[in-house]
Order: structure tokens, then sequence, then C-alpha cells
């Protein structure tokens, strides 16, 4: 099934910015970064984790450790899902017992990919607390799951895939919606 | 009835060309030249133009079928099977030392002519031979089943050249083949399948051979599958090799097909090519080595599986896939006939009336349409340029292909 | 034994190494370094293969190799089923494919089998009842060995193209030895197989893609790996090597001998020692000797390949 872009909705400048607010936003509503973690859900989680980490090491003067969490063991719509990917690693920076976690991801969705990310997460420790930032939520929920924070949310149609594309993995800042050609709606 | 104008192949009396041949009160009445005028009475005439005609060949080796149940190989089926396939007599492997079993076999009705091969021993001794020779057997074997010990089977051959009898010995020292199930070299050991060397064989057909030469005797080794025990083979010492091993190497193992675990094993293209020189040679006989096995004997693993295979329908095509007439009518008749005594082998007039007919029709083996009940052949799917059209022993039609229309001429 | 599937390599049965390349092996290896984090959690469980059953199919005795598929199988959430032909009816005649079929009706999706027939597990896998692993065959295949000898090496050595892998010992009799030699090749080791001429006969080498060397020393100098195999009582009754003491001589591997002609080589042994045979007691307590981690690396590997047939297998039709 072919796709066409129908819009960039976040370019290179807006990102940054998105990603600027919520880091003061983590930091605000923990009260520091005291006992904080950062961790990227791969692929794309683990890119904006380091971002919000630098922006956060810019303004608190303080190293946030970061971990890499690969949840495709714990996907629940793996057999209904096209893309078969490759079981990544999971690389955490210690013990996550009694440390606040900011689980850290490019869209929300259905909220499948969180829920497997709190499970795998939970597995390795349990830890005091644990949050959600992500860059774009485009609704469409399918379980009871919200984001504490939320870079830009866009109300989407489920015949839209939105695509975010970061220089670490795509070699460019942007986020664009993509449209099916030829789907009838 | 005459068959007109096919290419009549018969080396003992130097034919190989075209002739119309006449056959009346079951023997050969006549040999003329295509279209010469045919000698006195009414004769029914097929148009065999294009076919080759040869004497009614002679399997040297094949089991004797249990029968009992009814979807397991009897006589009748091995019959049918045979004369579908072009033979008109077979050396049926009987691994009875009973005389009355013999007789039993001998005196069959069948499309065929059946010539009963007795067990040359009984109870670790010696078989009555002279008893069974009387009773109708051709020869007295130690196949199928184990060997018998030297000394028994230098016994079997001073004895059964007292009473006429040609011994036929397997060819493999059972202690050097072990538990070995296919031809040991580089396939087996990557199947991790145990290996047979190829000189169990060797030793085995070496040792016959010295055996004969000091007791004398007729010995005729049953079925070689490689080309190193070739220089012990003369006058008095024969051998037969299956059309399987003259088209077939241990490759056909590959994914452990178990059509393909056969005994003798299949062995590499050096031991094929070097068989089939001899026989091209005349230095070898061909046999079906028909064995047919049941569905459950085949469907387990290759260790599991029996060996053998059914071929009296696939042997005589499959061998004039690499022989020649001349070649294949030394192998497959005239050479047989003559080293067991047995009637036909050649079309001389007032010979029996054994005829079998090829046409060059290529045709591809499907074990489904197989008339023997085993249905398992290591040769399944392949293509064969040749096929039996119509088979005639004692001047009787035991087979006529259904697919070519003989037109009366 | 692979088919594509969307542009993902999906695998379907493992019999044997046939055909893999060094890319599918490495992509495996992968994996299964995934699963060996897994494996050093508190709670070493993910729910990957979550309500799928496993039957572990055993007609020869094997306490490890079992129990490491039942580790596997925990670690990713499914149910093993474990038959032995002693309890089982395949004691009493039932044949492999009908004990297959049974398993398949009681709700089995794969079977991890060891039979002592070789070209057991290509029988059982060409009935197409279910995927089937190859957890050993006669002296055919031991696909998930081979695997886990690559994944420890790998570890240690950090490669395994160019490697110079020397195996000693009863290759004649060895699935071990014939799937390590496949892997090891086909990720771009060389081969060399070292042993009495009866056990390591000429036609080894053709059939393996090895080099054959009888002399111990030549065949060890200079080799990255040396895998030690087993050497059973048994070849001994049956006269392919005339005595332990007289095997030890010529092929057994001392500290000594290892330190003065291969002294970096890794030592691999894949089954319990003979010791004082094919190796002398101190050799597994050298720090070449990789005897501990292979147990860890054989749960990663299998663990690697249970999830890429189950996975791919639900995703037929999808």
């Amino acid at each position: 099934m072919a796709l066409r872009q129908k819009a960039v909705i976040l370019d290179a400048d807006a990102m940054t910015r998105a990603l600027r607010r919520m880091s003061h936003e983590v930091v605000e509503r923990h009260g520091g970064v005291s006992g904080l973690w950062l961790v990227g859900i791969r692929r794309r989680g683990v890119p904006l984790a380091q971002r919000l980490a630098a922006e956060m090491a810019a303004f608190e003067r303080a190293q946030v450790p970061i971990g890499e969490l690969d949840i495709t063991l714990y996907r629940d719509d793996l057999t209904t899902s096209h893309e078969r990917p490759q079981v990544g690693r999971t690389q955490m920076p210690g013990d996550p017992r009694g440390k606040t976690i900011v689980l850290v991801d490019d869209v929300l969705y259905t909220g499948r990919t969180v829920r497997a990310a709190l499970d795998a997460l939970i597995d390795l420790g349990r830890p005091k607390q644990i949050q959600l930032a992500v860059l774009i939520d485009r609704g469409h929920r399918e379980l009871p799951l919200r984001a504490d924070f939320v870079g830009k949310n866009v109300p989407t149609s489920r015949l839209e895939v939105v695509e975010v594309r970061l220089r670490e993995t795509d070699g460019r800042d942007e986020v664009a919606i993509m449209e099916q050609v030829g789907a009838t709606p | 009835m005459v068959l007109r104008g096919g290419h009549l192949c018969d080396p003992v009396q130097g034919w190989d060309g075209p002739a119309d041949l006449y056959l009346r009160d079951g023997r050969v009445a006549a040999v003329l030249a295509p279209g010469a005028p045919p000698p006195a009475g009414q004769w029914r005439g097929w148009d065999a133009s294009g076919f080759l005609v040869v004497p009614g060949p002679i399997d040297t080796l094949c089991a004797c079928p249990a029968g009992g149940d009814p979807w397991r190989e009897d006589l009748d089926s091995l019959s049918g099977a045979a004369a579908a396939g072009g033979y008109t007599a077979l050396m049926v492997h009987t691994g009875s030392a009973d005389p009355d079993r013999i007789g039993a076999v001998r005196g069959r009705a069948a499309g065929v002519r059946l010539h009963p091969v007795a067990a040359l021993q009984r109870d670790g001794g010696l078989a009555d031979l002279g008893l069974l020779q009387r009773a109708g057997a051709v020869a007295a074997s130690d196949w199928p089943g184990q060997p018998v010990s030297p000394r028994l089977l230098r016994q079997a051959l001073e004895y059964g050249a007292g009473v006429g009898l040609p011994v036929v010995a397997v060819a493999q020292d059972a202690e050097l083949a072990g538990e070995g199930l296919a031809h040991e070299g580089p396939l087996a050991f990557a199947l991790g399948l145990r290996g047979i060397p190829a000189c169990a064989e060797e030793v085995a057909v070496a040792r016959a051979a010295a055996l004969q030469r000091s007791g004398g005797g007729r010995l005729h080794l049953a079925a070689l599958s490689s080309s190193a025990g070739l220089e012990w083979l003369g006058a008095e010492v024969t051998a037969a090799v299956s059309a399987h091993h003259l088209l077939l190497t241990d490759a056909a193992l590959r994914g452990y097909d178990t059509a393909a675990k056969l005994a003798p094993p299949l062995r590499g293209e050096a031991d094929r090519a070097g068989l089939v020189a001899a026989v091209r040679a005349g230095l070898l006989f061909l046999a079906s080595d028909h064995r047919p096995t049941a569905p459950e004997e085949k469907d387990g693993t290759f260790e599991a599986a029996a060996c053998g295979a059914s071929a009296v329908e696939t042997a005589l095509a499959a061998a004039l896939e690499v022989l020649d007439p001349a070649a294949f009518v030394r192998a497959c008749a005239s050479g047989p006939a003559a080293a067991f005594g047995l009637p036909g082998g050649t079309l001389g007039v007032g010979a029996p009336a054994d005829v079998a007919v090829f046409a060059p029709r290529s045709w591809r083996v499907d074990w489904a349409e197989l008339r023997s009940r085993g249905r398992c052949t290591p040769l399944a799917g392949r293509r064969l340029a040749h096929r039996a059209v119509l088979t005639v022993v004692a001047g009787r039609v035991v087979y006529a292909d259904a697919q070519t229309a003989f037109t009366e001429a | 034994m692979t088919a594509a599937v969307g542009g993902w390599t999906a695998l379907q049965h493992l019999c044997d190494l046939d055909g893999w390349t060094a890319s599918d092996l490495e992509g495996l290896l992968d994996t299964a370094e995934s699963m060996a984090e897994i494996l050093r959690r508190p709670i070493p469980r993910v729910p990957a293969l979550r309500g799928r059953t496993v039957l572990l199919l055993f007609y020869e005795a094997s306490t490890r190799t079992r129990h490491s598929f039942e580790l596997a199988c925990k670690a990713l959430g499914a149910d093993s089923l474990s038959l032995a032909a002693a309890t089982s009816s395949a004691a009493k005649g039932e044949s492999l494919l009908d004990t297959l079929r049974t398993a398949r009706t009681l709700g089995a999706d794969a079977v991890a089998m060891r039979h002592p027939d070789s070209g057991a597990a290509a029988l059982a896998a060409a009935a197409g009842l279910l995927p089937v692993i190859n957890a050993g065959d006669g002296a055919h295949a031991h696909p998930t060995q081979a695997l886990a000898d690559l994944f420890a090496v790998r570890r240690r050595l950090g490669r395994l193209a160019d490697l110079r892998l020397t195996i000693v010992g009863d290759v004649l009799h060895s699935r071990v030895a014939r799937s390590a030699a496949q892997g090891f090749r086909a990720c771009g080791a060389l081969v060399t197989l070292c042993g009495p001429p009866p056990l390591v006969p000429p036609h080894a080498g053709p059939a393996l893609g090895a080099r054959v060397e009888h002399d111990l020393a030549r065949a060890v100098t200079g080799a990255d790996v040396v895998m030690a195999l087993r050497v059973q009582r048994e070849r001994q009754e049956q006269g392919l090597v005339p005595g332990a003491a007289d095997y030890r001589a010529g092929w057994g591997l001392d500290a000594q001998r290892l330190q003065s002609l291969c002294p970096q080589a890794l030592v691999l042994h894949p089954g319990p020692v003979n010791r004082g045979v094919e190796l002398s007691p101190e050799v597994l307590d050298l720090p070449q000797a990789v005897v501990g981690e292979q147990v860890t690396a054989g749960v990663a590997v299998r663990m690697a390949v249970l999830y890429r047939i189950l996975e791919s297998e639900g995703a037929e039709g999808a």
C-alpha cells in the first residue's frame, strides 16, 4: 500500500522547541533530576530520550541516566503486525528500583506499545514511579492510558500514518502525516 | 503369429536388423527378411516396425513374494508386473530348501516362466541340492539373508556341480558391511549414515571366486554394486548388476529417500560407470533385484526402512538407457540362459517363442502406476526412453500395451 | 529450511545448518544476545510466546539438552511438554509421525526432537505436521548445540570469520562435529578435523568441507578454537580405537599440550567429559575453557530459535 505525504506538522525548529518545553516540564514536575531516568522505547524513543537529557544537562548541569528498552518480546500484536522487527537489546543504567522513570516514545497511538513497555520495565524491577513522554499524541487509544508530557497533540484519521523522522535515524528532524493512496475512507 | 518389420536383435544368431519373426506352436518357426514371402500357413500379423524385438529377457534375481494379504505382492501380481516390464522369465529366489515348495513355484501357472531358486542351506548345513534340482530348482542361493560360511559355500559349489545346480551367492561380507546403511563415502558421512565399504563386496567376490577355483562348480554372484571385484569374474564365475546400479548413484540418498535404500547399496559415480562398462563388455548380467516392500517398511527413518524396491517393470527399460541392443540382449537374455541352462536366450528357429518388444516411447516412472504391489522405486519421477509394449511367452501374448495400436498386417 | 516472508526470513524448521549463510547465522546470534540479556535479569522471563506449547520429544536420553529447551521455553513464556520415549507410546511402537499427529491434536505448536536415527528430524519436518527443531538426530546434526558454540566463541573472540577451528576426536559418530563444522564454515572459519583415521576417515574432509589432519600437533598448532569430542567406550568395543591409554597418547588434550601448541586457543567440549580420556582434568580449569558459558549460550540460542520459529508460525496468513 503506497503512502503519500499529506502535511509536515512539525519542522526541525518546532521539534527542538517542543522537546525543550517537555524537558522543563519533566524537571519541574519532578522537582529536579535526582533519581530520575529517561528510558527510550526502541528505536526512535532512544534518540528522543537522549535529546531530552541533553536539554536537561544544559539547564540543570547534571546528566540524567538514559536506558534503552526493547519491547519486541512483550508485544501482543506480533501476529497482526506486518513488520517483523529484529529483537533488539534492552540496556538499563542500573537497578530501576526506587527510581522515577520517564518512558520516552515518538508517537502515542493505540497505547499497545506503551502497555508492552510497562510490562517490560516492571519485569526489570519495581520503579517508584513511571511517567510517559511522547513527541506526538495522535489519539485513537485502545487502552486506558495517557501521556504525562506531550510535544504536540495531532488529530488524525485511522487511515493516516504519522511518521517521525529524526536526525539520528532518518537524517533530518520533522514529523509528517502520510495518507494511504487509493484507500477508501 | 508374425511380428513384422521389427529391429530383431539376437547376438547368438548374429542378427541385428529388421526382420519378420514367425512364431508357431510355442516355438520360433522362421526368421525372414522383411516382406519375404511367408512360410505356408495362416499368420496373424503384428506390425513391429520401429520397435526393438529381442529374445525373452530372463531376470536372474527376483524375490519370491510371500503373498498372504491382498495388498502384498504375490506370484500373480509379480508375474503381471514382470510381463509389463518385458520379462518372459524370472529366477525366483524362494529362500526355501523344501522340494515341495520348489515344485509348487515351478508348476505355478503364471504369465511368465517361473524358475525357482532354492536355498542352499538348511539348519546350518547343506540343503538337499539333488532333490531340489529334481523338483525344478535352477540354482541354489544364500540370497536373501546372511551369506553362508566359506566352508558351506565351498561344499555347495562342489556338491552342486555333481547334481547340475549352479550356486548363487550374496556378494557382501556381512562382518565388513556391519550395520552399514549406505555406500561408505562423503555423502553417507555428511548424512550421518553408517557406511558399507566397497571392500565388503570385493572381499566376498574374491573369496567366493577362490572357493570356486579350488573346488569347481558354477558360481554366480547375485548383484554387484562396485567395480572393485570385476577382475574375479570369468566363464565359471558370473555376476549380475541391477539396473538401479547402472543409472543411479548414492546421490539418490539425499534427503534420506528410503526408496533408494537398496542392498547392495548405491555407490559412487566411478562404480556406476565401471559397472556400465562391464555390462557393455559382456562381463555382467542384468538383474532386476526386484524386492517389493510394504509402505510401512519404507515410511519411517532411513535407518528403520527395509532394503529393496520394485523393479521388474522398470529394470529393462532403465537398462536400455545405457546399453545398446546387443549388449542388452547378452546381459538379460542369452547370458543368463546359457549360464543357468534355461530355455530361451535366442530366437533361432526352433527356440521357445519367448519374445519382448520395446517401443522408443518416452514415459515417466510413476510409483502409483506400478502393477507391483511394492509401489516403491528409486526411479520415480524419472523419464525413460523405451517402454515394453508386447511380451510373448511360449507364443502366447502375456502383455500388450493398451496405448500401442498394433495394426494387424 | 527457510522461506522469505515479507522481506523477513521466516524459519520454518531447524533440521541442520545446511544452506545457512554467515548473515543468517550472525542474525540469529544477535537475537540470542538479546535473549542472553533476559537471562541475566532477576526474573528471566518475557511473555513473547505466551500461550504456545512446545513438545520436547526425546527418543534418546538427554538431560542437558532437554533442560536447556525447557528453560528456553520458560523464559519466553511458552509451555513445554516433555515426552520421553520410555514413558510414551513411542516405546510401544507408535511411529514418530503418529506421535506428532497426536501432539498437534493436543495443541502443540512446535516440536524439539531427539532421535537415534539420522534424518529423523528431516522426516518429521517433511510430514508438515509441526515446525521441527532438531535436538539431535543420530550422527547427522545437532544444530542448536553448534549455534551455542558459535555464540560462545563469538562472545569470547568477537568474530567468527577467518577463525581456525580444530575438531579433535570421534568425528565419525558425532552430530555435534557435523553441525559445528557446517556452522563455523558458513561463518567463514577454516575447519580442521583430527583424530584416529577410523574415526576421521579420508572422506570426512570432502563431506564436511574441512581439512583432515591426523597428527594432533599439526592439527591444533595455530588454532583459535579447539573442540574436543567425547570418545565413547563402545568405540573401543567396536575396535575402532584400541583403548583409552592409546587414544590419550595420540589425541588426548592436556594443559601442557595445549599451552605449548596453541596457548591462545579456546577449548570447547560439547558433552559430559570422560575426564582423562579426551581432555585431562586440569584443562577444564584453564581460562580458555568455555565449558561453563556453553550452558547459558545454549539456553539463549534455543530461545532465539524458538522465538524465530514460533513468531513466524503465528504470522502465517496474518
